[in-house]
């Protein structure tokens, strides 16, 4: 069962969240995010589900953990200085390993910024907005039909590992409209873990993890009674500032997050015998598409490597991309966010040419291409 | 005698060139300020000295631990464990739980003094409480009974007796008395001066025996858990004692409220709705038991 | 022995007992009073959710053996509505203090308050930051001497129970450690009350309000209340600060009891989630 619509990738993705079981939205009005709130406004409640506006970000993605406490599937949507106002619950959801989508459209900041132009500027904040050493999800949709598609993918994978799932692109991407075919979402979206043992006066283990490093925590109400909280904790999810507990869990936190890494392999695009190989994601990467294409007219054999996971990063993906690479141009539009983890696995062995744009306006494919052939002709093609 | 030394000529007059000191005991007993009392000769002396401290969410009742570290230039703040060369502990549990601080020729003064702290109590309900084995304790265990020492000097403040071990451990140390008075004086409330420096000075005059295994210190027995008090839950507020129309509640010397005189109960129930540790209960039920339990030998 | 009796006590994770709080804390009296009303409603507590914040009150939660939510800092109404909107099915109780529900968490108090949704919020008020070392709170009266206000307390104090009414609570009470029946009554009906419900409980920090301020032990500060004494030592005007302390004043004596009862529609009913609409 699909149909094939215009929609606008904001709609998209309130229509990939419906679809892969979001009954709860809360959030606090904020460009160009909006129209996400504003379409699960009309929809959540026909179909049995809760829409709320909440006072702010802060109070909304903690009506989304309570939410999610309770056993729904929930999400809130906002953008940058909303996402900022939203780490230290974010922070909160990875610990408590509660699952939620949030999704950020991105725009131009910091501060109030560039309320209504594109950018990618949030990466590193995803990464590493809230305090202490926090594994992170985060997917980057570069199409309408893909951040439909990815919102469901973000369900599956918080659901599955219990954790915070950070949905991120950028104005011109929640704008635009495009032809989507909406089909059900992908089998294999299991729910959330459940504990292996029935409730009881005794149950002690919440936070016991299962194969995958998951926590099996169950849902509030539902007959187990337990103990949730910010503070480090141990199995029974208690505090505990026992160091050894604590490394543990922090460790496990972390690991956990590496399923994703299967779930959403990088897009590989005539990378076979590149040896130029452009990395791009979300919006840049459908200009780098087209540029790799230009290129390979003019006689140059690029390639690109469209990760669709920024976080963890796929290192295995890049390592395999960048090794047979003579140029390797990373291009976001930020003063150099994603490019740097690129720079991290490429090390100092390939030559890089990041293309860094910041200040309201999507990458075009003809500067791209004189880019890359700038780099090309100034010789860091040694 | 357990401090690194220059030289190694004779005790009294071995002058150390660095020492770690752990200070450990339970909030409200003056931890810190006996930290700062030693750091301040130290520094007095010319030893560059860091300091550092373990307490804030222990509230009063949980651990508090301060490092000292001395020497001609210090780095590292706080002491690893097996390297202390001295630990001062005003609470004897504490003293136990510091323990794994000292080296090899260290020397421990811990006082006799009982204050469980609650966490302690966490998975010991109805009192009874487990020790490390008596044989796994290092060497060097001296236990000294602080308010006996301190004798009248902590007649009116209770904490004073601690400085007792402070006294204890400037006997060790080649540092004049008055550079001890000093920083007692500039550190201690200005009332409570004339009280801390006796306190140290019997302190320092106190020939304990030879250092004691811990199988030899005095093991404190916790009184049975009365029927109607949770003891290791209690943390001897005294608000029971006070709101008791009957007077029936008093506190033992632990500061464990106890139901002396069952007698008197009318089963009125102020103490348990009152008390803050939720450790109180009375059943109506059970009065015969509380009686029974109450007046047995104690 | 304690677990066979039939208190309050069996509602307790008994493992995790004793409790954190200071000795004397007003909290722990509140606690046990809430705990005494719930034991006579509920065998269990598996229909019951507890939603705290960050601070000496909230972390009462954890000794519940209920569904238990110990959040951030000023937030534990924000994860209570979400909860109780997913779940209207569970009773969902707000443990707050005065620093987490009226400073960082003030603007969420007032807007659960106005869309009155069935929540109970219990905010024990002792004027001051235990956790963190006893420093100022909005409640804190001027005058008083904290940590972060060493020449005593400038600033005016909020009236929890008079704003909370204000944006829209429909039940508003309050209630003193002192007078733990008093407490359990106003508990109670607040439980039984459909829509936004509100206790302040007045309650005394022993430790730092007590100490700081010259008022003597717990038992000395519980007295003052029942005596509904000024809640800061008259000599405190003549201790030496930095400057003098500007028009000395002290805790007013509040009205406590139901202060305010109207009926209108909770968010729950609104929103069609309770009532047989859907």
């Amino acid at each position: 069962m699909s149909t094939l619509q215009l929609v606008q990738g904001n709609e998209a993705c309130a229509l990939g969240a419906l679809a892969a079981g979001c009954r709860f939205f809360a959030g606090y009005p904020i460009s160009p995010s909006s129209e996400i709130a504003e379409a699960l406004a009309r929809a959540l409640p026909r179909r049995g589900g809760v829409f709320i506006q909440m006072e702010d970000e802060m109070a909304s993605l903690g009506a989304v953990l309570g939410a999610a406490m309770g056993g729904a599937r929930a999400m809130t949507a906002t953008s940058g200085p909303g996402f900022t106002l939203m780490q230290e619950h974010l922070g909160y959801a990875s610990l408590a390993e509660i699952p939620c989508v949030v999704v950020d459209v991105m725009r131009g900041g910091p501060s109030t910024g560039l309320p209504t132009s594109p950018s990618q500027g949030d990466v590193m904040q995803a990464r590493w907005g809230s305090h202490g050493d926090r594994a992170t999800v985060v997917v980057a949709p570069a199409s309408v039909q893909e951040v439909h598609d990815l919102t469901g993918t973000a369900f599956a994978l918080a659901e599955r590992l219990r954790t915070p799932v950070v949905v991120l692109f950028d104005e011109v991407i929640g704008h635009m409209r495009e032809g989507v075919t909406l089909a059900a979402p992908p089998a294999g979206s299991a729910g959330r873990p459940v504990p292996g043992e029935p409730p009881g006066p005794s149950f002690r283990s919440a936070y016991r993890p299962n194969a995958e490093g998951v926590a099996m925590v169950p849902d509030f109400g539902r007959g187990y009674r337990f103990h949730v909280t910010g503070l480090m904790h141990d199995e029974r999810g208690y505090p505990t500032s026992d160091p050894a507990t604590v490394a543990a869990l922090l460790e496990r936190l972390e690991r956990k997050t590496d399923a994703a890494l299967d779930a959403l392999p990088p897009e590989r695009y005539r990378l076979e015998d590149a040896t130029v190989v452009l990395i791009a994601y979300g919006i840049t990467a459908r200009m780098a598409r087209a540029a790799v294409d230009v290129l390979r007219e003019r006689g140059i054999p690029a390639g690109l490597l469209r990760p669709r996971l920024l976080w963890p990063v796929p290192v295995a993906a890049l390592e395999e991309a960048i090794a047979p690479a003579e140029l390797v141009v990373a291009a976001e539009m930020n003063r150099g966010q994603w490019s740097l983890e690129v720079e991290r696995v490429a090390g100092r062995q390939v030559p890089l040419a990041p293309y860094l744009k910041a200040g309201g306006s999507i990458i075009s494919v003809e500067e791209l291409v004189e880019h890359v052939l700038a780099a090309t002709r100034e010789g860091v093609l040694a | 005698m357990s401090a690194r030394t220059a030289e190694p000529t004779s005790e009294k007059e071995a002058s150390p060139v660095s020492g770690n000191i752990v200070v450990a005991g339970v909030g409200g007993q003056g931890v810190i300020m006996a930290s700062n009392v030693i750091a301040q000769v130290l520094l007095d002396a010319g030893f560059d000295v860091k300091k550092s401290e373990v307490h804030g969410m222990s509230q009063r009742g949980g651990t508090v631990v301060s490092h000292v570290r001395f020497g001609h230039d210090v780095h590292s703040v706080t002491v690893e464990p097996g390297t202390a060369d001295w630990v001062v502990a005003f609470e004897w549990e504490e003293g136990l739980r510091a323990l794994p601080y000292l080296a090899d020729e260290g020397v421990a003064f811990v006082s006799t003094e009982r204050r469980l702290p609650p966490a302690s109590m966490s998975d010991h309900r109805g009192g009874a409480l487990a020790y490390p084995a008596a044989d796994a304790s290092p060497r060097g265990v001296v236990a000294i009974d602080t308010a006996a020492v301190a004798g009248d000097a902590a007649a009116t403040r209770a904490a004073v007796a601690q400085t007792v071990l402070l006294g204890a451990v400037a006997a060790r140390l080649p540092f004049p008395a008055e550079a001890w008075h000093t920083a007692i004086r500039s550190w201690v409330p200005p009332k409570t001066v004339e009280e801390n420096i006796t306190a140290f000075e019997r302190g320092r005059a106190h020939k304990p025996a030879s250092p004691t295994r811990l199988r030899q210190a005095p093991v404190v027995a916790r009184p049975p858990a009365l029927v109607s008090i949770e003891a290791a839950w209690c943390k001897g507020c005294n608000i029971c004692v006070a709101v008791c129309p009957e007077r029936c509640l008093e506190l033992d010397r632990f500061d464990v409220a106890v139901f002396a005189h069952p007698e008197r109960c009318t089963g009125c129930q102020l103490c348990s709705w009152l008390c803050p540790d939720l450790a109180i209960d009375v059943s109506y039920q059970a009065q015969e038991e509380h009686v029974h339990a109450a007046a047995g030998p104690r | 022995m304690i677990e066979a009796a039939p208190t309050e006590k069996r509602l307790l994770r008994l493992d995790m007992m004793p409790h954190m709080l200071c000795p004397g804390c007003g909290h722990g009296i509140v606690f046990d009073a809430m705990l005494r009303v719930l034991a006579r409603r509920y065998e269990t507590l598996d229909g019951v959710a507890f939603v705290a914040g960050i601070g000496c009150s909230s972390r009462v939660v954890g000794y519940v053996d209920s569904a238990t939510m110990h959040t951030t800092h000023g937030r534990p109404l924000t994860f209570a509505t979400g909860l109780k909107l997913a779940r209207p099915d569970l009773k969902v109780i707000v443990v707050t203090g005065d620093g987490d529900g009226l400073s960082i968490g003030g603007n969420h108090l007032i807007h659960a308050a106005r869309r009155n949704i069935d929540l109970t919020c219990v905010l024990f008020n002792n004027e001051i930051y235990g956790m963190t070392g006893g420093q100022l709170a909005p409640t804190t009266v001027p005058g008083a001497f904290t940590s972060t206000s060493p020449e005593g307390n400038h600033e005016e104090p909020f009236d929890a129970a008079r704003l909370v009414e204000a944006a829209g609570a429909t039940f508003v009470a309050r209630a003193q450690s002192f007078r733990t029946r008093l407490f359990e009554e106003v508990f109670a009906e607040a439980l039984d009350h459909p829509g936004f419900s509100f206790v302040e409980v007045l309650t005394d920090c022993t430790e730092y309000f007590g100490r700081t301020n010259h008022l003597g032990t717990g038992a000395d500060l519980l007295f003052a209340q029942g005596r509904e004494e000024p809640a800061v030592d008259a000599d405190l005007a003549t201790r030496p600060t930095l400057r003098p302390v500007p028009e000395k004043r002290t805790r007013p004596t509040l009205a406590t009891g139901v202060l305010h009862r109207s009926r209108r529609s909770t968010l729950e009913e609104a929103m069609g989630l309770v009532g047989g609409a859907r």
